[in-house]
């Protein structure tokens, strides 16, 4: 299997999922998963694409992200609607905030994978080992462990559930919030749809689709 | 809402303690990044951010009761 991984470094937040991404590379190397770092300064366009067009079957990106973009180390999209195309077919483990709104639904309509969030992502600094436990489980369940999508999702969601109790009767009380918020959008586009996750049934989020559709598809001309 | 003038009131007061005994400790969100005495300050003028996490302290809340009830029924078995 061969890896690239994405790790800009550029504010606060990607200070701390710059750190985070170092278990994950660690993981990696010892599962024998052949990975290409791109990190901080080579966490842009040019050169993700360039990496893609030589193939890739995984596809990590830690951080930052919009509801259609994934954001390099210029503050820029790396990847977003008009060249997710390069993602068709593949795994895309991601913690960007908001990403799998928009651009995890499009990659999985090009038959891809797309771990990550639906909302704004956040962690506290007195849990930074719980919130680290809790971005990087589904890599090793997926990745490490090998278990089926829907399998590592019910894995990861009991995690987050775990860590927020113990949090909870450690005193760290907004962070069990988060990770109880984190939780709560954490998708899995191929346990499920994202017609299921985020619509949750509701009739105006299934009429919405095909304008979502069409919109992703005139923004990729 | 009563109930909701206590939670916040224990929300900003926890945040105070932290501010106290932690004064590094900050809340990341997105691409914010807020100290303690920062969000206290947010969350009474930002109705959305406190909203979301009025939501999330009951979501949690009900999670800790039906822990609560797990445990109970487990144990309902034994002599």
């Amino acid at each position: 299997m061969k890896a690239i991984l994405v790790r800009p470094n550029f504010d606060d937040a990607t200070g701390y999922t710059f750190a985070f991404a170092e278990e994950i590379l660690d993981w990696c190397r010892q599962a024998k998963i052949d990975v290409v770092e791109l990190a901080e300064g080579e966490a842009v366009k040019s050169r993700v694409e360039e990496e893609l067009r030589k193939g890739a079957d995984l596809f990590i990106f830690y951080d930052h992200g919009s509801e259609d973009a994934l954001i390099g180390q210029d503050e820029q999209p790396v990847i977003d609607l008009t060249n997710c195309h390069w993602l068709k077919e593949k795994d895309v483990y991601t913690l960007a905030c908001l990403s799998a709104k928009e651009l995890g639904a499009e990659i999985w309509r090009q038959k891809g994978r797309y771990w990550g969030y639906t909302e704004v992502v956040g962690f506290t600094t007195d849990a930074l080992d719980e919130f680290k436990k809790s971005f990087n489980c589904g890599f090793a369940y997926l990745f490490i462990e090998r278990v089926p999508h829907g399998t590592a999702l019910d894995k990861a969601r009991e995690t987050f559930d775990q860590l927020a109790t113990a949090l909870v009767s450690e005193g760290k009380i907004m962070a069990a919030i988060y990770m109880r918020k984190n939780r709560e959008s954490l998708v899995d586009y191929n346990a499920h749809g994202p017609e299921e996750s985020s619509s949750g049934g509701c009739l105006l989020g299934l009429l919405k689709l095909p304008f979502q559709y069409l919109s992703a598809r005139i923004r990729r001309r | 809402m009563g109930d909701e003038k206590v939670l916040k009131a224990a929300v900003l007061r926890y945040l105070e303690a932290k501010e106290k005994s932690e004064p590094g400790w900050k809340l990341i969100l997105g691409r914010e990044s807020l100290t303690a005495a920062q969000l206290r300050e947010r969350l009474n003028k930002d109705k959305k951010l406190w909203k979301d996490i009025r939501q999330w302290a009951d979501a949690l809340a009900v999670d800790m009761f039906n822990e609560g009830s797990k445990k109970i029924e487990s144990n309902s078995g034994t002599p």
